[in-house]
């Protein structure tokens, strides 16, 4: 079972999110996702709002965070999105209790509420 | 089905103390700091014992910490479907085979968008002993007679 969608997931109206990459970052999973503007012009624009805001962690559910962040080698922004490794380890087993397989552990739909709770919460 | 991942409390030395008590918040009803909410679980906040928890589709169980400083994520609809009823019931038995074995017991109301999938995460999970559902009438919160049954499974 996959951990993190690799499908590209619609932020609102804003980006879409494509997977890019997963790393280790003891004791999270970081699914790291690169931004897509649909429109670059307002996406830059809403994104230049949240300065101060970025490398903040979002955790509204136990166990899983987002975090938007500027790449050191790219002028892009990243979506992260981090789960307890112990957390995400329980979600497992409790697939295998209760014969439940879905095509990733995080779904599409969770990948975007945070993302776009992130965003909102960042507004003020 | 076993469950041997789940520590029992005797093995680790810890006797479950706390008391769950799981509102279902995705009816937008119920929520924490409005007059019904707090009508309801008035005499909880002053049971030591308490925690008071929201259940939450497809999220599983949220804190009542997070359901304040992060309502925009709970805010938007969410259509339900078979992958969000998997997500949903994944979170939740982490969460109980996680924290449930630190809790003496778990109170909620017999209604609400999660009923379904948490009655398929405790359906023969140890757990399962150690849930009162208390019964009330659909969106019906602000009624005596509920919150006094809420309030006597948590004495």
């Amino acid at each position: 079972m996959r951990i993190f969608p690799d499908t590209p997931i619609t932020i609102g109206t804003m980006a879409v999110a494509r997977l890019v990459g997963i790393e280790k970052v003891p004791p999270y999973l970081v699914g790291r996702y690169r931004l897509q503007p649909d429109d670059s012009i307002e996406f830059t624009d809403q994104v230049g709002a949240l300065q101060g805001h970025f490398g903040l962690r979002y955790e509204p559910i136990f166990g899983t965070w987002a975090s938007l962040v500027i790449p050191e080698d790219r002028d892009d922004v990243d979506l992260l999105i981090g789960i307890d490794t112990r957390f995400g380890r329980a979600m497992v087993e409790a697939g295998e209790d209760l014969q439940i397989h879905p095509p990733s552990l995080i779904s599409e739909t969770t990948v975007r509420s945070l993302a776009l709770g992130y965003l909102v919460s960042a507004r003020g | 089905m076993t469950h041997s991942r789940q520590t029992p409390s005797i093995l680790t030395g810890l006797a479950p103390q706390r008391i769950g008590v799981l509102l279902p918040i995705q009816s937008h009803s119920l929520w924490p700091r409005t007059d019904v909410y707090e009508w309801l679980v008035e005499d909880l906040r002053r049971n030591d014992k308490v925690d008071l928890l929201g259940l939450v589709y497809p999220f599983g169980i949220v804190s009542e910490r997070h359901l304040l400083e992060c309502p925009e994520t709970f805010a938007s609809p969410i259509c339900r479907g078979k992958r969000l009823d998997q997500e949903a019931a994944l979170r939740t038995r982490a969460w109980l085979d996680l924290y449930g074995p630190g809790y003496e017991r778990f109170v909620l109301p017999k209604y609400g968008d999660m009923m379904g999938v948490w009655s398929r995460v405790v359906d023969g999970h140890p757990i399962a002993r150690r849930v009162r559902l208390v019964p009330v009438r659909r969106d019906r919160w602000r009624d005596s007679t509920f919150k006094l049954a809420l309030e006597k499974q948590t004495r």
